[in-house]
């Protein structure tokens, strides 16, 4: 191509319609009449949002005369004072609820023929809700166990039953969810003879995945960013609702520093892996058996 | 999607079951599953091991046709 054709085809390209150049353009132009009124609207929302907050307490002040740092303690308090009998009655609900899914799935499993594919993938998915359920109670029961020991530190004088009746909660909890999981886990290899791993093996992750084929891979790969981008817009809403909460209530610099960690870890392990070397990052070691 | 296969007829031919199938090819029960229901394109590689088990070329058993939507 000589310089006459260049300039000919990069005027050809400014002039095109569809050339990429203008396609780029145009997307951005699209693209910019959701931006623009989005980031309007959430001016006006974190705007509102103070002034909610700065309203309520006003209101809150006039009628009985207290602050709100005062209320924020004793609601936190009242949470607090049940969050170690919430942690029992946790343990014993969730660990029969995630049984009794696993032994319907366990029914089903036995009654079906290897080319049953309705019952096999109906099964597969009784499966997947008992690793639900068993991962919400592990959430629940961490959360429990954090509110119900900062409440009894809240409080002056020490309440042994309260913290006997949270410690056996939280541990019922650990116990049932190991031990529910293990059976999930132990299933799964049944009925795929090519899994390895033990749950109880700090390495289970990285044996599971080295025995999972190419389909599984890819849809582990789909889950994990889709949980990669609602934790990224988890993590933004949360800011702004504890800037706005941190602006009336004593929450503190913790709540903020730890959401920011999070965010930051996220986002620095996704841009470390997208940076590798796109053959180390997708090595031999690393392709399905 | 643009990927057609015959993989259930070739199955029903030698009489293995998808788990037999998928433990001489290295894939899952499920992903054999999802192959024949077109619910998922196999790589190469796959493809090229589910017709080396059948010994027949590929094209036999996956055929690609355009227009269609990719999986």
């Amino acid at each position: 191509m000589n310089t006459n054709d260049f300039h000919k085809s990069t005027m050809d390209s400014t002039k095109n319609p569809d050339s990429d150049e203008h396609l780029s353009k145009r997307e951005d132009k699209k693209a910019m009449r959701i931006f623009i009124p989005l980031i309007i609207v959430s001016l006006f929302v974190g705007m509102f949002g103070g002034k909610a907050v700065i309203t309520l307490r006003e209101l809150v002040m006039a009628d009985d005369n207290r602050s709100f740092a005062l209320l924020f303690h004793d609601a936190q308090l009242f949470v607090t004072d049940y969050a170690c009998y919430l942690a029992l009655i946790l343990s014993l609900v969730m660990a029969n609820i995630g049984e009794a899914v696993y032994r319907q799935s366990l029914r089903l499993i036995r009654s079906m023929d290897a080319e049953d594919e309705a019952l096999s993938e109906t099964a597969d998915r009784k499966l997947n809700h008992v690793l639900l359920i068993t991962s919400l109670h592990i959430i629940l029961s961490w959360l429990l166990f954090g509110l119900g020991f900062y409440g009894l530190a809240l409080k002056d004088d020490f309440h042994m039953l309260p913290c006997v009746l949270g410690l056996t909660g939280f541990i019922l909890s650990l116990i049932t969810t190991t031990r529910l999981q293990q059976k999930v886990v132990n299933l799964v290899k049944e009925l795929n003879p090519e899994k390895r791993g033990s749950i109880f093996d700090p390495k289970f992750q990285k044996k599971w995945l080295d025995t999972c084929d190419e389909a599984e891979r890819l849809y582990i790969y789909k889950c994990s960013y889709a949980a990669f981008r609602t934790s990224q817009i988890t993590c933004i809403v949360l800011l702004v609702i504890l800037v706005l909460v941190g602006m009336e209530f004593p929450i503190g610099v913790v709540p903020v520093v730890c959401v920011c960690i999070i965010w930051g870890v996220q986002t620095l392990v996704y841009t470390f892996a997208a940076m590798q070397n796109p053959s180390a990052a997708l090595s031999q070691s690393d392709n399905p058996r | 999607m643009p990927l057609r296969n015959h993989l259930k007829e070739f199955r029903a031919r030698t009489g293995e079951n998808q788990q037999e199938l998928g433990a001489a090819v290295g894939a899952s029960r499920q992903t054999i599953s999802l192959i024949e229901r077109g619910d998922y394109s196999p790589s190469i590689t796959l493809a090229l091991k589910i017709s080396g088990h059948f010994s027949v070329p590929v094209e036999e058993i996956f055929t690609y046709e355009e227009g269609g939507n990719d999986a």
